[in-house]
C-alpha cells in the first residue's frame, strides 16, 4: 500500500463503520440489503470500504484536501466509488465555457438545416 | 406542421451572426462536415421531422438563476443553478469544495450527482435522449448537461443548464458560462452533447419526481440520498415513490427505514404494514416490523412476527435470526 493510504484507510474505516448504522438501527434490514441481499456479505462490505479509501486517496493526490476528500467520497454510492476508483483521472471533467465561437459557427448551419426541412 | 421564418429573416440573422463569428473558413468546413446532418444529429432530426404531440411546443423556465462561471468552475455554477432554483441555500462558490478537482481543473459527473445529496436533494441521471431533456424542462425542471465544446478531436468538457426550448425555431436555451441565455439550434446542441453520451442530470426536491423518472433508477437515486444520511428527504421521496408505484416493495422498506432512522416508529410501523398488505410473506417486512414493534415495547406482537420470518427462511435468514435473539433478550429484561 502507498504510505499515506494506511492512516487514511483507518480514518475512512472508522467513519464508514459509524455510518453503516444507516442500514441497521438495531436489527433492521437496510433498504439496500433488502433489495440486493447478495451484495451484503462481509467481504463485499469490506471491499467497498477499501475502494472508498482508495478514491479518497486519489482525490487527495489530485489536490483535494484530506477531510474534504473523505466527505465527498462518503456521499457516493458503492457503484459510484468503484467507477471513480478506476476512472477519476480520465473521466470527463467539465471545466470551461469557452469556444463559443465554434458553437456560433455550428449554429449558422444548424439553423439553416432546420428551416430548410420545414418548408 | 411547424412554420418557419422566411429566408429574409433568416438572411438577416445569418449576417448578424457572421459579424460575431470570426471564422469564415470554419463555416465552410462545418457545412461540409455536417452535410450528412441527420446522421450527425439523429435526435434533433427526429424531433424536427416529427415533434411528439404530447410535448409542448415551447417552454422556458425564466426564474432559473444565473451563476456566471469563473475559470474552470462550470460544474459548481451549473449545480448551484439547479439547486438554488429549488431553494437550496448554496452558491457556486460554496460548491467548489464539493465538486471541483484541482488537478483535473474541473468537476466529474459522479461528484456532480453526489454533491446534491447532503442538501436532501435527489440527483438523477436522465435517459440519454434530447426529447427527455425537453420533457423535463416542460415539467418545470432545469437540466444539467455535459457538452464537449472542443473543435474536432480536441475535447473541452463543459456543464451547462438547459432551461428552455422552442419547437418552431428549433432551439434550446442554456445558462452557460458567461451567457445567461445562450440560444442554440437543437442540432448544434446535440452535436456538442453527443460526445458525453448524451449525459444529463436533474436535481429535484424529494417531494417532486422527475417527469421521466424510471422506476428502478429513481429508486436507486432515493436510496443514494438515504445512504448519504438524509432520512427526512428519503422518507418524503419514498412516499412519493409508492404513490406512483404502489407495488414496489423496496420503496416501502425504504420508507419505513427512513422513518425509523428519524425515530418515527409509528410511521415506520405504518409503512411496513402497508408492505405486508401487499406482500404478506415478505421476510424483510416481517423482520423490520418485528424490530419496530419491539422498540415500541410490543414484544409479544414482535415475537409472533419474527417467528413467522424465521419459519420462512430465505436470503435474510441470518439477519432475521439475529433480530429474534435481540427481541428475546429485550423481552427477558422486562
Amino acid at each position: 500500500m502507498k504510505p499515506g493510504l494506511v492512516p487514511l484507510l483507518c480514518r475512512v474505516l472508522i467513519v464508514s463503520l459509524m455510518s453503516l448504522s444507516f442500514q441497521s438501527g438495531a436489527a433492521m434490514i437496510g433498504t439496500d440489503q433488502a433489495t440486493r441481499p447478495a451484495t451484503h456479505s462481509d467481504r463485499v462490505q469490506i471491499q467497498s470500504l477499501l475502494t472508498r479509501a482508495e478514491v479518497a486517496n486519489q482525490l487527495q493526490a489530485l489536490g483535494v484536501d484530506v477531510k474534504t476528500a473523505q466527505d465527498r467520497v462518503s456521499l457516493m454510492t458503492d457503484d459510484e466509488a468503484r467507477t471513480l476508483a478506476d476512472t477519476v483521472n480520465s473521466v470527463p471533467a467539465g471545466a470551461d465555457g469557452g469556444l463559443v465561437v465554434v458553437i456560433i459557427v455550428l449554429a449558422i448551419f444548424a439553423w439553416w438545416w432546420w428551416y430548410r426541412n420545414l418548408r | 406542421m411547424l412554420g418557419g421564418g422566411g429566408t429574409g429573416t433568416f438572411g438577416e440573422r445569418v449576417l448578424a451572426l457572421f459579424r460575431n463569428a470570426r471564422s469564415l473558413a470554419g463555416v465552410f468546413f462545418v457545412c461540409t462536415v455536417l452535410y450528412g446532418c441527420a446522421t450527425m444529429v439523429p435526435q434533433a432530426a427526429i424531433l424536427r421531422d416529427s415533434w411528439p404531440s404530447d410535448l409542448p411546443l415551447q417552454a422556458e423556465l425564466q426564474d432559473v438563476p444565473f451563476f456566471p462561471q469563473t475559470e474552470y468552475q462550470c460544474g459548481p455554477a451549473a449545480l448551484a443553478t439547479t439547486l438554488v432554483y429549488f431553494n437550496v441555500a448554496t452558491s457556486s462558490v460554496d460548491l467548489i469544495d464539493r465538486v471541483y478537482i484541482p488537478a483535473r481543473k474541473g468537476s466529474v459527473q459522479i461528484e456532480m450527482l453526489a454533491a446534491a445529496r447532503p442538501f436532501g436533494i435527489i440527483s438523477y441521471t436522465l435517459e440519454p435522449r434530447l426529447e427527455i431533456v425537453l420533457r423535463e424542462i416542460a415539467a418545470g425542471i432545469p437540466v444539467i448537461v455535459l457538452q464537449d465544446l472542443g473543435p474536432g478531436s480536441f475535447t473541452a468538457w463543459h456543464y451547462a443548464v438547459a432551461v428552455g426550448y422552442d419547437a418552431r425555431s428549433g432551439t434550446v436555451v442554456l445558462r452557460s458560462g458567461d451567457h445567461r441565455r445562450l440560444v442554440l439550434p437543437l442540432a448544434a446542441f446535440e452535436y456538442t452533447w453527443k460526445a458525453s453520451g448524451y449525459w444529463a442530470m436533474v436535481t429535484v426536491p424529494p417531494s417532486r419526481m422527475p417527469a421521466t423518472a424510471d422506476r428502478n433508477r429513481y429508486f436507486e437515486a432515493i436510496l443514494a440520498v438515504e445512504r448519504a444520511g438524509q432520512p427526512r428527504a428519503a422518507a418524503v421521496a419514498y412516499e412519493k415513490f409508492v404513490e406512483r408505484w404502489p407495488e414496489d416493495m423496496g420503496a416501502y422498506i425504504g420508507l419505513a427505514n427512513a422513518h425509523y432512522a428519524l425515530g418515527e416508529l409509528h410511521r415506520a410501523e405504518t409503512a411496513l404494514r402497508r408492505a405486508l398488505e401487499r406482500y404478506p410473506n415478505s421476510t424483510v417486512a416481517l423482520n423490520n416490523l418485528a424490530q419496530t414493534l419491539s422498540d415500541e415495547g410490543r414484544v409479544e406482537e414482535a415475537l409472533e412476527l419474527i417467528d413467522r420470518a424465521v419459519a420462512a427462511g430465505g436470503p435474510h435468514a441470518n439477519a432475521i435470526s439475529e433480530t429474534r435473539t435481540l427481541i428475546l433478550q429485550r423481552s427477558k429484561q422486562r
